[in-house]
């Protein structure tokens, strides 16, 4: 569907919620935008799923008491992915450190022949980004937002996304260049 | 024009970034779990009915203000008194605004 429609069957839906209440609007609301954000918390959440579908939950009580707050001047899908966010930093702050952290080294991420794919072994190098680079990532090349978008989620300062994105991608093309090489000449690690 | 082999890695990157993030996610009960966890709905009090009452109120001590009944009432309720008759007056009062808040809702 054209984003421009997406975006004014959101307004219409939310309009219904605001008005008269209507339960059965918020379920059409939550039905069109749970994939995107349980996809968005899974990556958050290193494929922690049932952490992440417990903060998808969060996130959309969250928006239903916090409907009235929305202002259209910016996607429903991106003021949405703005609480995920919160929530899920809420969720990293509380949880001590070496839960969350799973810092394998880039270099280290994917050994070429030792998994499946390269689509496999991507998703682990993408793990081992620094966070800032890797959220950034996740926003602005997996989900294909904008810098001004992943800003407005993230909370992060444009030009900080913008410096993310461009060492992250630097990152992982030194990354893939790497495994090419390796693929190339049968190395195993 | 040929694209240059840094465009080419970044092509390619990109696009199995988005298409590892286009898989979607199924339901799987998940909007169900949502809804359940809703608050229960709000008693929407009818702000209609209390202005409709408030209104009936108005009217009836309006209508009754010359009453002599209504003096002798205020009279005995502000001696401690309850006397049938402000029993009465009490009870006409209720009904009047009943009444007329009622007219009020269904005009």
């Amino acid at each position: 569907m054209v984003p421009e429609v997406e975006s004014r069957l959101d307004l219409l839906l939310i309009k219904r919620i605001l008005l008269h209440e209507d339960r059965q609007a918020f379920n059409q609301l939550v039905r069109r935008h749970q994939s995107h954000v349980r996809a968005q918390l899974r990556r958050l959440c290193r494929n922690d799923h049932a952490l992440a579908d417990d903060l998808a939950q969060e996130t959309f009580l969250l928006a239903w008491r916090k409907l009235s707050q929305y202002r259209s001047d910016a996607r429903f899908s991106t003021w949405l992915f703005r609480i995920a966010h919160n929530c899920f930093l809420q969720a990293y702050r509380q949880q001590p450190r070496h839960e969350v952290q799973d810092e394998t080294p880039l270099d280290q991420a994917a050994g070429p022949r030792q998994s499946a794919g390269l689509q496999r072994d991507l998703q682990k190098a993408l793990q081992a980004l620094p966070e800032g680079e890797r959220v950034v990532m996740l926003y602005h090349t997996q989900m294909g937002l904008s810098h001004e978008e992943t800003a407005e989620i993230t909370g992060l300062p444009l030009g900080t996304v913008k410096t993310h994105a461009t060492r992250g991608s630097a990152r992982l093309r030194q990354w893939l260049k790497d495994y090419q090489s390796n693929e190339s000449t049968g190395v195993t690690t | 024009m040929s694209l240059s082999r840094e465009e080419q890695d970044d092509d390619l990157l990109n696009q199995l970034l988005r298409d590892s993030a286009a898989d979607p996610v199924p339901d799987e009960g998940f909007v169900d779990t949502v809804m359940s966890r809703l608050p229960a709905p709000r008693r929407r009090t009818n702000r209609a009915v209390w202005l409709g009452l408030a209104s009936g109120v108005g009217l009836a001590a309006w209508q009754l203000q010359d009453n002599p009944m209504l003096s002798h009432v205020a009279r005995d309720w502000s001696g401690g008194q309850f006397s049938l008759a402000s029993a009465l007056v009490l009870v006409l009062v209720v009904m009047t605004a009943c009444c007329t808040s009622t007219g009020v809702l269904t005009k």
